[in-house]
C-alpha cells in the first residue's frame, strides 16, 4: 500500500468506520511512513474525541411532554383525513360538466367520422361515374393542337411569340389527374404519370430532364425562352432553347428552337 | 409485535391511522432526530421544538414520503435539519442577547464523580463547541456522518447532494476540527488521552 491508496482508504472511511476497520495492511503502513503516520493518528485522536461526545450525549432524548404534543396532533390529523376524504366524495358541478364535455366530444368525433364516410362514398360514386366520360375528354384533347392561349399561362418575358407548346408538367398533371382518381394504389398512380410526362414530352420536342413525381412536380410550371451559352451544342453560333421550369426551380425539360 | 417492524411499515400503518405504530415509530426515531437538531444547534429548546416538529409533520404528510429514495430515518434527518436551519434563523437575534448556544454544551454532556468522568466531560464539552463553531453546511455533514453514524449515501440523501460532496465536506470539516481542538491544547491533551482509551 502507497501513500496515495493510504490517503484515500482514511478519506473514504467515516471515522466511526475507521477505528473499526483498521486491519494490519494499514497499521504496517502507517508504521513505515511517517506522513501517513501522523495523519492516521490524527484521524484515530478525532475519531475517539467523536466517540467520546456521541457516548456522553447518547441518552440524551426528547421529553415526554413532546411525546405528548406529538400524538395529539396525530390524532387530529387522523380525524381530519376522513372529514377531507368525505368532502371530496360529492362530484363538483365543474366534473359534472367536464363530464359531459367528455360525452360530448366522442358524440361530435361520430358525427364527424360518420359524415366523412358518407361523403367519401358519394365522391367515390361520383367519380365512378364521370371517369369514363373525362377520359374520352382527355383522349381528344391530347389528339387536337393546343390553342394559344392555353398555351402559355404562366410566361415571362422571355416567353417565345410563336411557342405553341404547352408546358409539359402542367399538360401531365391534367392528364394524371383521371389516371389518379381511377386507379387505387398510390405508386402505381406516380409509375404511371411519369411514364405519361416522358410521353407528352418528347410529343411536344421537349426532351424530358427529370421524372416528375405528381407530388414533387404539382406546382405551377413556366415557359422560358433562354439563350444557350456559345457552343454548349458542340456549334458556334447561338442557340435558342424553351425550357420548362417549375416552382421549384428546377427545370423539368427542355426543346431547342430551330432558328 | 410492532418492534419488529421496519420504519417503512409502521409508517404505513401510522398513514392508515395506527396510533400504536405512530407511537412505535416516534418512540423509535425520536432520538437520534432529537440529538440530531441538539447537535446542530446546541440548544434543548431548539432540539425540543424541531422533534416535535418533524414529527408532526410526519403525521400530517407522511404520505408523501417515497422509500424508493431513501431510508424513513435518512428522510426524517433531511427534515429536521430544514427545521433547525429554520429555527436557528429565527433564534438567532434573540441569541444575540443571552448566552452563546455552546453554553449548553456543558451541562448536556453526561455527568459523573470520578476525575475521569470530570475529564471526560470537558472533552465532550470541548468537541461540541468546537463542532458548533463549524460553518453549518460542514457541521452537518460532521453530525450526521461521525454522531449520527450516518453513511456517505445515507447523509448525501439527507441533505440532498451527492456523495462526494459530503467526502469533501467532511474532509475539509475534520482539518478544521482539528485545528481547533490543537489550538487547545489542553483539550487535545484530553482528547488523545481519551481517544487512547477509546481505540484500546
Amino acid at each position: 500500500m502507497n501513500c496515495n491508496e493510504f490517503t484515500k482508504r482514511v478519506e473514504d472511511l467515516t471515522l466511526a468506520d475507521l477505528s473499526r476497520s483498521a486491519n494490519e495492511q494499514w497499521l504496517s503502513h502507517g508504521r513505515a511512513c511517517a506522513a501517513c503516520s501522523s495523519r492516521l493518528q490524527q484521524k484515530q485522536q478525532l475519531a475517539g474525541a467523536m466517540l467520546t461526545l456521541r457516548n456522553s450525549t447518547a441518552m440524551l432524548q426528547a421529553p415526554i411532554q413532546v411525546e405528548q404534543h406529538v400524538l395529539r396532533a396525530f390524532r387530529s390529523s387522523a380525524r381530519i383525513a376522513p372529514a377531507v376524504e368525505f368532502k371530496t366524495q360529492p362530484q363538483p358541478f365543474a366534473f359534472r360538466l367536464s363530464r359531459f364535455f367528455e360525452w360530448g366530444a366522442y358524440v361530435a368525433v361520430a358525427a364527424a367520422l360518420a359524415i366523412s364516410l358518407g361523403l367519401g362514398f358519394w365522391l367515390w360514386q361520383h367519380s365512378s361515374q364521370t371517369a369514363p366520360q373525362s377520359a374520352q375528354a382527355q383522349k381528344t384533347t391530347t389528339e387536337q393542337p393546343v390553342p394559344h392561349e392555353v398555351a402559355q399561362p404562366k410566361v415571362t418575358a422571355q416567353v417565345p411569340e410563336t411557342d405553341t407548346a404547352k408546358p409539359v408538367a402542367a399538360g401531365l398533371k391534367s392528364e394524371s389527374r383521371p389516371a389518379e382518381k381511377s386507379r387505387g394504389s398510390a405508386a402505381t398512380t406516380q409509375a404511371a404519370s411519369s411514364q405519361s410526362l416522358a410521353q407528352a414530352a418528347q410529343a411536344q420536342g421537349y426532351t424530358p430532364l427529370m421524372l416528375c413525381d405528381p407530388i414533387s412536380c404539382s406546382g405551377d410550371e413556366q415557359v422560358v425562352r433562354m439563350e444557350l451559352p456559345a457552343g454548349a451544342d458542340g456549334s458556334t453560333g447561338t442557340q435558342m432553347a424553351d425550357v420548362v421550369v417549375g416552382d421549384d426551380g428546377l427545370v423539368r425539360a427542355i426543346r431547342i428552337v430551330q432558328q | 409485535m410492532l418492534t419488529e417492524q421496519t420504519d417503512e411499515q409502521l409508517l404505513t400503518l401510522a398513514i392508515g391511522g395506527d396510533e400504536d405504530a405512530f407511537t412505535a415509530l416516534y418512540r423509535r426515531r425520536q432520538g437520534s432526530v432529537y440529538r440530531f437538531a441538539l447537535h446542530m444547534s446546541g440548544s434543548p429548546q431548539i432540539a425540543e421544538e424541531v422533534t416535535q416538529e418533524v414529527f408532526i409533520f410526519l403525521a400530517q404528510r407522511g404520505r408523501d414520503f417515497d422509500a424508493s429514495r431513501a431510508p424513513l430515518g435518512a428522510y426524517l434527518f433531511g427534515v429536521a435539519r430544514n427545521y433547525v436551519r429554520r429555527a436557528m434563523e429565527r433564534s438567532f437575534s434573540e441569541s444575540l442577547h443571552t448566552s452563546p448556544a455552546e453554553d449548553h454544551a456543558d451541562s448536556l454532556v453526561a455527568d459523573g464523580d470520578t476525575v475521569e468522568d470530570l475529564a471526560r466531560r470537558q472533552a465532550s464539552s470541548a468537541i461540541w463547541k468546537a463542532v458548533l463553531t463549524l460553518p453549518e453546511h460542514y457541521r452537518e455533514v460532521v453530525v450526521l456522518c461521525d454522531l449520527q453514524e450516518l453513511s456517505y449515501a445515507e447523509a448525501a440523501s439527507a441533505i440532498g447532494c451527492a456523495i462526494g460532496t459530503i467526502r469533501s465536506r467532511l474532509h475539509r470539516a475534520h482539518d478544521m476540527l482539528a485545528k481547533k481542538l490543537r489550538n487547545s491544547s489542553a483539550v487535545a491533551l484530553d482528547i488523545s488521552g481519551l481517544a487512547a482509551r477509546c481505540t484500546s
